[in-house]
């Protein structure tokens, strides 16, 4: 398999990297508009071909799978460009900045039959994913209530670059953080009914730093969201849902998964307890495994959950705050 | 044979990593705000014969070496083993800020002549085209906070080192290698996760013997591809083997926990984190009787 990078920021890097070391994965060509980055990465990889268009690298590297790891904002016109021709997409999230872009995609993708992947990895932490099984076995009974909640403390003050951008990155934290427990809920409760939220600007000047919200899923289950990267003594991404069941209650984070039942009993385990050794780890097993799955989906068609429907999906839901918010009322989705 | 110090002290309780719990890692957070906490974690090191730690750079490093300058106490009876760059930061700096504003972000510290030396010599690499020296420039900027400690050893970032892995980056690892022994005099060091795969890097890049950081503990946590293989590569390799995640972030006993480690005749150096004095105590009376 063939794959073309465009973007060669964090992810792209990481993404790459693991890639690389699944054998029959090849990457063959990078693309970014930074020059200067990848003049550097010429030097130390100089079997790779880079390209500041990736009009140019598609075209001249033909790659069977690309990865979209560059600002959200070009993600539909990059993606669109490389389905019209065949190629296969992963997509970091979030997918768009408009539902409406989501929407075009999905029907390009379609229309040319190729493949797509979200970047949704967080589905893919050892904790989470054990706790989805959990549920799904009704080990807390049926779910009533939650409460999800995570925290950083990345912008403790005005910060420049092109997420503080809104035309650019499509809003603050919720689009860029808040994603990840948005994705969760959908992926654990399934689709959202209706939201109230109420969004903060604390050091941006033209997006929200922080973020609460009531949800109410169309199975009944009601919850409250509060999410922040602006929050202090958060060095670390914290996320962290606690799901009410009949039974008890589930409490995971990407570190621990407590269960408490309503009858005294009590279950703890932690990230170490989980750990199983990998093919390759660059910053945590989620990314080994997302890589894994892409790359089983992309060669030996094995099915994956974080479709482009599901990206989608999430995608009405962070609409679905933002209309909230600007009119400060519930919204139906 | 590389000879280091047998017990290094480690960062991660400064800095709120636990993989344990978050909230204890954001409890020892906010207990290490104040540098009065971390003197006392030093004392309780360097009473328990402790004569080296080992650091990553951090917003934070700044006031925790000028303390460690002030002291005689500890900037007498301790070395550095120095953990750089974060790659990823900068990385991700480049790409929201751009060259000149990362620039100026990593020179925010640093003096008016200091910072017209380095500036020279980033101009020159940029003209030249030569990039590996400019990680060399990133390598001196964070080495900056350490001026005037004891440093035994510089290490490779492992977040920089596993990428390395994947891309076979051959050339960065022995750039920094040969920049770390020749320019700063010291043991040049590499963190990684997958130690089997870094040996295989290492042999490429004509690097037989040298100093490699990574877990090991009956866990298996973060050991990749699984602990066996770990274990086997460890008994063929020539390297000098620094153990960290000893106790599995905690997971572990510590006496079950050395007794494996201790099991491997090649482990003779470990890194290990604190909190309390009991805690210290508690783990250096284990870890002497283990290594004499």
């Amino acid at each position: 398999m063939k794959v073309g990078i465009i973007g060669f920021g964090k992810m792209g890097m990481i993404h790459g990297a693991l890639l690389s070391a699944i054998p029959g994965v090849e990457v063959v060509g990078i693309a970014d508009t930074a020059r200067f980055i990848l003049m550097g990465f010429k030097s130390f990889m100089p079997k790779y071909r880079y390209f500041t268009s990736y009009q140019k690298m598609i075209d001249n590297c033909k790659p069977d799978l690309i990865l979209v790891t560059t600002p959200t904002v070009t993600h539909v016109p990059i993606a669109t460009y490389a389905a019209e021709r065949g190629i296969h997409l992963f997509i970091e999230k979030p997918l768009t900045n408009t539902v409406e872009q989501g929407e075009a995609l999905l029907k390009v993708v379609k229309e040319h039959k190729v493949k797509a992947m979200l970047g949704f990895c967080s589905r893919y932490i050892p904790t989470i994913a054990h706790a989805k099984k959990l549920i799904e076995q009704g080990h807390i009974g049926k779910i009533t209530g939650f409460y999800a909640e995570n925290y950083l403390s990345d912008v403790m003050k005005k910060e420049k670059g092109w997420r503080f951008n809104k035309a650019i990155s499509g809003g603050g934290v919720v689009i860029d953080y808040t994603v990840h427990i948005l994705d969760l809920l959908y992926w654990f409760l399934g689709p959202l009914s209706s939201v109230k939220a109420e969004t903060k600007i604390l050091y941006s000047e033209s997006v929200e730093d922080q973020v609460n919200a009531d949800l109410v899923f169309e199975n009944g289950v009601k919850g409250r969201i509060s999410s922040s990267w602006s929050k202090p003594n958060f060095r670390k991404f914290y996320l962290k849902l606690d799901f009410v069941g009949e039974l008890g209650t589930l409490t995971v984070s990407d570190q621990t998964l407590d269960i408490a039942f309503n009858d005294g009993r009590s279950e703890t385990m932690s990230y170490p307890d989980f750990y199983q050794g990998y093919y390759i780890d660059i910053g945590g097993p989620l990314f080994s495994i997302q890589m894994e799955k892409l790359a089983q989906f992309i060669d030996h068609n094995v099915p994956i959950e974080t479709t482009l429907e599901s990206g989608l999906a999430v995608q009405r839901i962070i609409d679905a705050i933002y209309r909230s918010a600007e009119q400060k009322q519930e919204v139906s989705l | 044979m590389i000879t280091i110090d047998n017990i290094l002290l480690g960062d991660n309780q400064f800095f709120g990593v636990n993989h344990m719990s978050q909230d204890k890692g954001i409890e020892t957070y906010e207990k290490f705000k104040d540098l009065g906490e971390i003197k006392k974690v030093f004392y309780a090191a360097v009473d328990n014969g402790v004569t080296a730690c080992f650091f990553s750079t951090h917003p934070a490093i700044y006031q925790i070496t000028d303390m460690v300058r002030a002291d005689p106490g500890l900037r007498n009876r301790l070395s550095f083993y120095v953990n750089v760059p974060y790659i990823l930061k900068y990385s991700q700096m480049l790409n929201e800020m751009g060259a000149v504003n990362m620039i100026k972000q990593v020179l925010s510290r640093r003096n008016v002549f200091g910072k017209m030396a380095y500036m020279a010599r980033v101009s020159l690499n940029l003209a030249t085209g030569n990039l590996l020296a400019i990680t060399h420039r990133l390598v001196d900027a964070e080495m900056d906070p350490f001026k005037g400690l004891n440093i035994k050893s510089i290490f490779l970032h492992n977040a920089l080192v596993d990428m390395g892995l994947g891309y076979d980056m051959v050339k960065v690892l022995k750039s920094f290698h040969d920049y770390v022994k020749h320019h700063y005099k010291v043991q040049p060091g590499f963190g990684t996760l997958n130690y089997p795969m870094m040996c295989r890097l290492l042999e490429r890049a004509g690097i037989d013997e040298t100093l490699v950081m990574c877990a090991v503990n009956k866990k298996g946590f973060l050991m990749n591809p699984s602990r066996l293989a770990t274990e086997q590569a460890i008994t063929n390799s020539k390297h000098t083997v620094l153990a960290m995640a000893t106790l599995a972030s905690g997971s572990l006993k510590p006496s079950e926990a050395y007794d494996y480690l201790f099991s491997n005749k090649r482990i003779k150096n470990v890194v290990v984190g604190l909190s309390s004095q009991k805690h210290a105590d508690e783990t250096f009376g284990l870890l002497h009787k283990y290594l004499g």
